[in-house]
Formats: structure tokens, C-alpha cells, sequence
């Protein structure tokens, strides 16, 4: 019987740690004073820009994106960033080779978030003939979706809607709503509140195919920045 | 099975890391778990008051003297437990006779940490380490399959998610084939390392891992050739000591980190109900205006208890049987499936609770109370106990929640 001597287990121990803090910054390339720097380490953490990207399954050429780019444009805080695709004329040949994937990202700029509508986003690009797999929502560290609902006529709605929910608690493991940390239902004001988890990209359209899939049409979805341990408005007791 | 040099060797490191955690003083603020506050917390309860007593909160302050109180008299009885139970078992017991006095006996030997013979308590033991040096397995896999590091309140990154997925899962698969013991010890250390870069509050929630890396690192290397079943008393030495410190580490980062235990409970409302907690509140019923911060700093502070008494082996089985218990409801009843993780802790005080390797960090004192209490000197005897349960009581309770009170956590 061999044991380990104090020597091997420090080497192992040491070279272990090393290869996960290489591992981490070979995948996320830091300056090195940054990788330790208290904001990395949470002090003080500071909300980074909010991002919203639209993932298309179909945003072939710059016709498709100036399709989108007609269709946000009256949206109140937001502006498609634009983007390098193949031309409309080009993908419009013959000759054009077949893309591998006719899916593509679309960056929205963010002027003010609070005004940002996701519901509004859904309306106008179905309006305009196309549909986003996903809306995510990233930046800020701290965050929640209210997701406002015309009708919850009675507890037992609000109680469905609760019930309803919970489904996502299952989906997490098959890859769904990892974003999501708990979800207030709150009958009086008809609001559902998804809080997602500390800096976490939220998927903005798997909140609204939830609710569908329930049985409710959210009529808005508005982002809340919250501060660190921020307070959270409509559960007091 | 295993060789008790190995975990003298292993004790170095120990102690090394124990230094390294005690030392690595940054500031940083625990990120990952659910800690949504759903209103917030009356920050004033948490600073100083300068016209009271150590300038705590006179609620804190009550608080904390209720701990100091029962750790005291744990002490106390602890040193008088041989009295006491030799008191019980020979003019209750032995009248009594019969299979009462035969229960009463292992019962007073389960409650006093000493040897209790039995084939079921015995085969408990055995399938308590199985468990314990497995169950790390099962979590790393949870995790891995939640794209979570350790524990499933750690999210990984996803630039690199997969990478650390596919490690844990390595990992996983050496546990749960007892594969490489040392490895996996080794291995386990360095990751908690690895978490000190997300801050050494993330660090410090996970010291409860240690415990297991200590058994495997004094493991042998053919361990997948054997069927370990036991663990030797040094082994259990090191178990206790690295269980209870990181217990009594997690109960002052509760008191530190107010807001996140607040959050947790703002989640999960009934663990406020928790009947332990309200003991040491004092009972306070819902209307009272410091409800949720009196129960931050009575959760803390029980968790300090129970740790240090856990960390210097003064009545081991009833606080790890208390803890498994509360770990149990937590993850049963207050917070479900989220806190299956829960399994490896309970393994681990299942360890001690089944254990016949106990032993004392205070043994050298009670030594010197024998010798008092053999040369029949009483006075010397009521000294050494009352003064090591007065001075232990204030030293683990007062001076860090008078320190922690100079802290503004309100940003945290």
C-alpha cells in the first residue's frame, strides 16, 4: 500500500489550481490585474451596458436585416446595430453559394432600457414577417423581467400562472431558463416577475413561450435593473 | 485500511490551508446563490450602537449571550458527562435492569461520543463512509449537468463551461470508482483554490468540500482496490476539525453577509419558523420590526456553535446529529430539489455520527480535571471547568461580532 506524500499532494494540488486559472484565462483573456480586481471579485460589481441580441433562424442578407432594421425602427429605445451579410442582390443570384446556416445575430443598441418593450420587439418583427428564436438580454448583474398580463381575473389565474411556472424548474436541466432565479406572481398589479440570476444573460422570448404555453399573452415585458442585493418592489409581506 | 501516518502527513497541508483561508482577507461578496431580497433589511440592527453594551444591538446582544450560554454549559456537561452518566447508569439504570438499562447505556455512550457496540450501529458506519466518499461524485455531476462548478449555486462561465464540465465529470468518475483517491484529494483542493478567483467569500462557503479531500488525500493510491469502510481515528480527527471549521467559518459569513442569508429566507419564508433559530431569538413572533435580522444572527451564530463544538469534538454526535437533521429539513422541506447537494454534508456528519473513532481537541484539559477530580480537589476542579466554558464561551462568540459590527456591509 502506497500513500501520498505531502510533497505529491501539494505539487498536484498547486498544478490542479494552475491549470483552472489557465484554463479560465485562455478562455477569458484578462490583464492580470483585472483577473483579481475586486470587481471581478464582486466588490462594488458595476452594471456592465445592456445588450440585447436577437438570434434570427433566418437572416440570410442585408434585405433581411433592413427588413428588421424598418421594423424596430419606431421602437422606443432601441437601434439595430448594423452588420456585414451577404447583399441582397448577391444572395438574390443563382450562382450564390448555400449558406451553412441561414440563422444570424442581431445586435439591438440599447438607448434607454427602461423604456425597451420585448413585446413590442416580438409584435413588430412578426409584423414584418420573421420571428426571433431568442431575445437575450445581458449586462446589468442584477435584473428582473416584469412581465405585465391583461387578464388574471381571479386568485385561481394567478395561482395557474404560479403552477404553471414551475415547469421551468424542470427545464433547467434540459438547458432552459438557466437564466432564471425566481419568479414572483403578483395578482393586483397582473404582473409576473422573473428575476434572473446574478449576472446572467436572460432569454427573454422563453419567459413569453412559457407564459403562452400556460395559457396567458403577456401584453408587455419591460427589464428592471435592481441594485446589488437590490430590493425587490412588489413582494413585501 | 489506512495508515494513520499518512494523515499526520496530510495535517500539514492542512494546517496549510487552514493558514492560507485564515490570511487570504480580500473583500469580495458571495455571488452565486439565490440572495434576492425581496425588501430590505434594517441595516442599523448590523452597525454599532454605541450607547450599548460593546455597542451591539441589545437583541444581538441577547442573542449572543443565549449562545454563549449553551456553549458554556455544553462545555461544562461535557466535563462532567463521565460523572453524570456513571450518576444516571448506576442509580437510575441498574435498578431498572433489563433491556432498558442495555439501550440506556448505548444511549448515553451515542450522547457521550464514547464506543457504541452493535452489528446495526456498525453497519450504519460502514455505509455512512461509502456514502460520504461517493456522494462527491453525485454533486460533481449535478453540477456538471447544471453547468455549475462544485456546487450548483457556482454558474460557470460559458466561454469555458465545457471544459470544466468535462473535468468535473473526470473527477466524478475517479470518486465513484475510488479510483486515484490522493488525486481526487489533491484535485478537490486545488478548485477550492481555483474559487478564491470569484472572491474569498466564494471560498469560504465551500470549505465544507475540504472534509472529504482530507479522507481521500490520506488514502492510499491502489484505492480502487480496496473496500474502504472505515475511517481510522486520525482520519476522523481531520474530518472533524475541517467539517466543524468550515461550519463555524459559514456561520460568520452568515452574520458578514447579511443580506444573502436574508435573501435565501426571503425565498424560502418558513425557514424563519425554524424552531432552533427562534430559541436563541428569543421567540419573537411576526410583528417583531428586527424579525428577519434577529434570525440572521441567531442562524450565524448557531452555526458557530455547532461548528466550533463540532471543531474541538465536544459532543460531536448530538451537534452533527443536529445539523444533519436541519440539513436534512432544509433540503427536504424548506428548499427541495435545489439543495439535493445537501446529500454530501449530511454524509459527512452521518460519518461522525456513526463513528467510534471520536476523539477530543479538549482532552489535554480534561486530563488535568481528572487529576483534580482524583486527588479529590473540587475547588481546582470547578475552576478548570468553569473557567475553560466562561472563556470559551466569550472568545468564540464576543470579539468577532463586536469586530464584524465596525464593517459597513450595507453595499454588499
Amino acid at each position: 500500500m502506497t500513500f501520498a506524500s505531502t510533497r505529491t499532494l501539494v505539487v498536484i494540488t498547486i498544478l490542479w489550481a494552475i491549470a483552472l486559472f489557465g484554463i479560465d484565462y485562455a478562455k477569458n483573456p484578462k490583464a492580470a490585474e483585472q483577473l483579481f480586481s475586486s470587481k471581478l471579485m464582486g466588490v462594488s460589481a458595476k452594471d456592465g451596458k445592456p445588450v440585447i441580441k436577437l438570434w434570427m433562424n433566418h437572416m440570410c442578407c442585408t434585405g433581411c436585416l433592413s427588413d428588421v432594421t424598418k421594423a424596430l425602427e419606431k421602437i422606443p429605445g432601441i437601434k439595430v446595430r448594423q452588420k456585414d451579410l451577404e447583399s441582397q442582390e448577391s444572395a438574390d443570384m443563382e450562382a450564390t453559394n448555400k449558406p451553412k446556416d441561414y440563422g444570424n445575430e442581431v445586435d439591438l443598441e440599447i438607448t434607454d432600457l427602461k423604456t425597451v418593450d420585448f413585446m413590442m420587439i416580438d409584435h413588430a418583427l412578426r409584423d414584418a414577417g420573421l420571428t426571433a428564436d431568442r431575445m437575450e438580454l445581458s449586462g446589468p448583474r442584477h435584473f428582473r423581467l416584469n412581465a405585465e398580463l391583461k387578464h388574471v381575473c381571479c386568485s385561481l389565474c394567478a395561482t395557474g400562472v404560479r403552477e404553471g411556472l414551475e415547469i421551468t424548474r424542470g427545464l433547467k436541466s434540459q438547458g432552459h431558463f438557466k437564466w432564471l432565479d425566481s419568479f414572483v406572481v403578483d395578482k393586483q398589479k397582473k404582473l409576473v416577475t422573473a428575476h434572473a440570476r446574478y449576472d446572467a444573460t436572460a432569454d427573454v422570448n422563453e419567459l413569453i413561450i412559457a407564459l403562452n404555453h400556460i395559457g396567458f399573452q403577456p401584453t408587455a415585458v419591460f427589464a428592471v435593473v435592481d441594485a446589488e442585493g437590490g430590493v425587490q418592489p412588489n413582494s413585501a409581506p | 485500511m489506512l495508515r494513520a501516518h499518512a494523515a499526520r502527513r496530510v495535517s500539514g497541508l492542512t494546517t496549510f490551508l487552514l493558514f492560507l483561508f485564515a490570511s487570504g482577507v480580500v473583500y469580495a461578496h458571495e455571488r452565486f446563490v439565490k440572495h434576492n431580497l425581496r425588501y430590505p433589511l434594517h441595516l442599523e440592527f448590523f452597525g454599532r450602537w454605541p450607547d450599548k453594551p460593546l455597542g451591539l444591538h441589545p437583541d444581538m446582544m441577547l442573542i449572543a449571550l443565549r449562545v454563549a450560554g449553551i456553549l458554556g454549559a455544553f462545555f461544562a456537561i461535557w466535563f462532567l458527562r463521565r460523572t453524570l452518566t456513571e450518576i444516571v447508569e448506576r442509580s437510575l439504570l441498574r435498578r431498572i435492569g433489563g433491556s432498558i438499562q442495555h439501550w440506556g447505556h448505548k444511549l448515553a455512550c451515542f450522547l457521550t461520543d464514547r464506543p457504541v457496540r452493535g452489528k446495526l450501529f456498525h453497519a450504519l458506519g460502514e455505509w455512512a463512509v461509502i456514502l460520504f466518499l461517493r456522494s462527491p461524485g453525485l454533486v460533481l455531476m449535478y453540477s456538471a449537468t447544471n453547468d455549475s462548478l462544485v456546487m450548483p449555486s457556482y454558474p460557470l462561465d460559458p466561454a469555458s463551461a465545457s471544459i470544466f464540465k468535462f473535468a468535473q465529470v473526470g473527477l466524478a468518475i475517479l470518486i465513484l470508482t475510488q479510483t486515484w483517491l490522493p488525486l481526487c484529494g489533491a484535485m478537490i483542493v486545488g478548485t477550492w483554490l481555483y474559487l478564491f478567483r470569484w472572491g474569498w467569500m466564494v471560498a469560504v462557503d465551500a470549505v465544507p468540500v475540504l472534509t472529504v479531500a482530507v479522507v481521500y488525500c490520506t488514502s492510499p493510491w491502489q484505492s480502487h482496490k480496496l473496500a474502504i469502510t472505515k475511517i481510522n481515528a486520525q482520519q476522523m480527527r481531520l474530518l472533524r476539525l475541517v467539517l466543524g471549521f468550515g461550519f463555524l467559518a459559514l456561520g460568520w459569513l452568515k452574520v458578514y453577509n447579511h443580506n444573502l442569508v436574508a435573501g435565501v429566507a426571503d425565498n424560502a419564508p418558513s425557514v424563519l419558523n425554524d424552531p432552533m433559530v427562534a430559541m436563541l431569538t428569543g421567540g419573537h413572533d411576526v410583528t417583531y420590526f428586527y424579525r428577519r435580522e434577529a434570525w440572521v444572527v441567531a442562524f450565524g451564530l448557531a452555526e458557530v456553535m455547532s461548528g466550533f463544538l463540532v471543531m474541538i469534538g465536544v459532543f460531536s454526535r448530538v451537534w452533527t446529529s443536529i445539523m444533519a437533521f436541519m440539513f436534512t429539513k432544509l433540503m427536504l422541506v424548506d428548499f427541495g430539489w435545489d439543495e439535493i447537494p445537501h446529500i454530501y454534508p449530511i454524509a459527512a456528519m452521518l460519518v461522525v455520527i456513526f463513528s467510534n473513532q471520536l476523539t477530543s481537541e479538549v482532552d489535554p484539559i480534561e486530563r488535568m480535571d481528572e487529576d483534580a477530580w482524583r486527588a479529590g480537589n473540587t475547588a481546582k476542579r470547578v475552576g478548570i471547568i468553569g473557567t475553560t466554558a466562561v472563556v470559551s464561551a466569550i472568545l468564540i462568540v464576543f470579539p468577532l461580532l463586536y469586530i464584524i459590527s465596525f464593517f459597513d456591509r450595507s453595499a454588499m
